[in-house]
């Protein structure tokens, strides 16, 4: 890689680091209650607990956190994704994957495993999003057009949304059924750190196998052909990218439910940045997927007056017409 | 001269009888709440059918008693084959079923949904009359205002501990409501009694902790079977801000409809309160 190429990406990271801190902090300071925060934080210190210190710790740290580590794993997994099919328009939540995860995470849930075994939740959406992955990569991963795997990703997702519908509606408890705007929609409110505990181990272990595969991608994008004569081992480069993204919108779907369209929406807005390599977009995506899950976390707090908007609601508003825009840009190209 | 006590015993045996065949025989409710009121003053075999909700023990009190009723599903057809002669319905009566009661002309008893204590006695003298058992309802009634009477008296407002019910998905119950009836008559301040809260209001979790009322009041168990909503009672910031003696367990059956269970509720919270000790001792 040329130094000016490094010098570049070393900017661009530092600015979505530094952002991310940003919005880290306005997090933990936005809520319904106007938080004393240095006071608060003092009380922490002190070990002392009061109304303030236990909103800021047990709500709004818990919340901020959860932001960014699954803002992350979104935004990698997009990238990864669209790495590996080859296709501008993989993401988690668009093609089935985070839908069928929700799934998996509200049969663990909801069948009283996740009160007997607490990481049967986080398992339960793994095990949906690897179902996920690997029937869509059988589905449409080695050939057909873009399209295709768009199509078979509606399918799932359809089958997804309408097999979770099927679990609450058969669960006892009352509330199930409601329940399901929360798996549907999304949303990070009221999540506590027990949670943050649960979700962070695997999601951290599917970006460390995410990391190394940047070579691997680049390769990828020349072509499977050339990608093996380069000697990278592909059977064994799909099976890791796969369990990575697996882990990583599985554990992050089984605690917040379905955010959708920022694995789409980050990826296309940093690839001109990182010179349309595959590779060095893991980083950028991982931290621009924070940025977006966090500033929109954000703005449904600052907007909310009586409930609050589920986070992957206002992710479909501003994702939905991109992904609208990037389908008709891509027929004019393929026309 | 004979005659007269003959026809004054005729006369006073027809009178006699008059109440008894008004008595309706095939009683059909709609609502789960009039099934509660139905199954506690009517006898068994005057009941057609009640709601299949009156079997649901975490929504009914009589469910045990309901599983020996016919229960509907609130279908017009259900209620034709019950051939009832008299339909009681609430205010969230199955609308297929009470429009097909309306369209034959069956004789429909509106009840309403009473919001104080003393209403709650009134509705079971008036269904009791209805139903042709007043002598039931009086008893009820009696035992249900004894249950109260026994109770120790309120606290002035000013010595009134303050305490919020949490409801799954972040609601509270407020003013003009059952629930705030029974939270004065247990010697409660209603968190929600505020100056912007509507009867049903969303309460969010950060306000609820940062306005730190004195007992917190769920109305959920146990976990079983699992659901969000009862997970968020046991949130860690709901159990760093409220430890055992404050918080309070009212189930809902207690008090999702206006019936003689409401005393419960109310002995619930005045244990809790008592529990409490001083308004501003130890938290």
């Amino acid at each position: 890689m040329a130094p000016a190429e490094r010098r570049r990406d070393r900017l661009l990271l530092a600015l979505l680091a530094g952002t991310v801190l940003l919005l880290l902090l306005a997090s933990a300071a936005t809520g319904r209650v106007s938080l004393p925060l240095l006071p608060a934080l003092g009380e922490i210190a002190a070990g002392r607990t009061t109304p303030a210190s236990i909103i800021l710790l047990e709500l709004r740290v818990p919340r901020a956190l959860l932001g960014a580590l699954v803002g992350a794993s979104l935004g990698l997994a997009g990238a990864a994704m669209q790495g590996l099919l080859r296709n501008p328009l993989a993401e988690p939540g668009v093609v089935g994957v985070s839908g069928l995860a929700a799934f998996g995470a509200v049969v663990a849930f909801y069948t009283g495993l996740a009160a007997r075994f607490t990481y049967a939740l986080p398992l339960g959406g793994i095990a949906g999003a690897f179902a996920a992955v690997a029937l869509l990569y059988a589905l449409a991963g080695r050939r057909g057009g873009l399209l295709s795997l768009v199509l078979a990703g509606m399918a799932l997702n359809s089958m997804a949304g309408a097999l979770t519908a099927l679990a609450l509606n058969l669960s006892p408890n009352p509330y199930a059924s409601f329940e399901i705007v929360f798996w549907l929609m999304g949303s990070l409110a009221d999540r506590s750190l027990d949670m943050v505990a649960l979700a962070a181990p695997p999601m951290l272990l599917g970006w460390l196998l995410l990391a190394r595969t940047g070579s691997a991608l680049d390769a990828l994008s020349l072509g499977e052909d050339a990608a093996r004569s380069l000697g990278f081992d592909l059977p064994r480069v799909r099976l890791r990218i796969i369990m990575a993204t697996a882990l990583a919108v599985g554990a992050a779907v089984a605690v917040t439910g379905v955010i959708g369209f920022v694995g789409l929406v980050v990826p296309h807005l940093l690839r001109p940045l990182v010179g349309y390599r595959p590779g060095r977009l893991l980083l950028p995506s991982a931290l621009g997927g924070a940025v977006l899950v966090l500033a929109s976390d954000i703005a449904i707090r600052l907007l909310a007056t009586g409930p609050e908007l589920k986070l992957g609601v206002l992710t479909a508003l501003l994702g939905a017409p991109f992904f609208f825009w990037l389908v008709v840009s891509l027929r004019r190209e393929e026309a | 001269m004979g005659r007269r006590p003959l026809l004054l015993a005729l006369l006073l045996s027809v009178l006699a009888a008059e109440p008894a065949a008004a008595r309706p025989q095939r009683i059909v409710s709609l609502d789960l709440c009039t099934d509660q009121l139905v199954l506690a003053l009517a006898a068994p075999e005057q009941i057609a059918a009640v709601s299949w909700l009156a079997r649901d023990c975490t929504l009914s009190g009589r469910c045990e008693q309901a599983a020996g009723v016919p229960a509907h599903h609130g279908t017009g057809e259900e209620l034709v084959a019950a051939e009832a002669d008299l339909v009681v319905v609430g205010r969230h009566a199955a609308r297929g079923a009470l429009a097909v009661a309306r369209a034959r002309g069956l004789p429909v008893l509106e009840l309403d949904s009473p919001v104080t204590l003393d209403g709650i006695g009134e509705q079971i003298m008036r269904l009791g009359d209805a139903l042709g058992q007043p002598a039931r309802a009086a008893a009820l009634m009696a035992s249900f205002e004894q249950r109260l009477k026994d109770l120790p008296a309120p606290p002035p407002p000013p010595l009134r501990p303050l305490a919020a019910l949490y409801q799954a998905h972040g609601t509270t119950i407020g003013p003009g409501t059952l629930v705030d009836s029974v939270f004065r008559r247990a010697g409660l301040a209603n968190l929600a009694d505020g100056a912007d809260t509507a009867a049903r209001g969303y309460l969010p979790l950060e306000e609820l902790v940062w306005r730190a009322p004195d007992l917190l009041v769920v109305e959920q168990e146990g976990a079983d079977p699992p659901s969000l909503a009862e997970g968020m009672l046991r949130h860690p910031a709901l159990l760093a801000s409220f430890g055992p003696a404050r918080r309070a367990v009212v189930p809902q059956r207690l008090w999702i409809c206006a019936g003689p269970d409401v005393a419960l509720a109310v002995e619930r919270l005045v244990a809790a309160r008592l529990a409490l000790g001083e308004p501003d001792g130890a938290r």
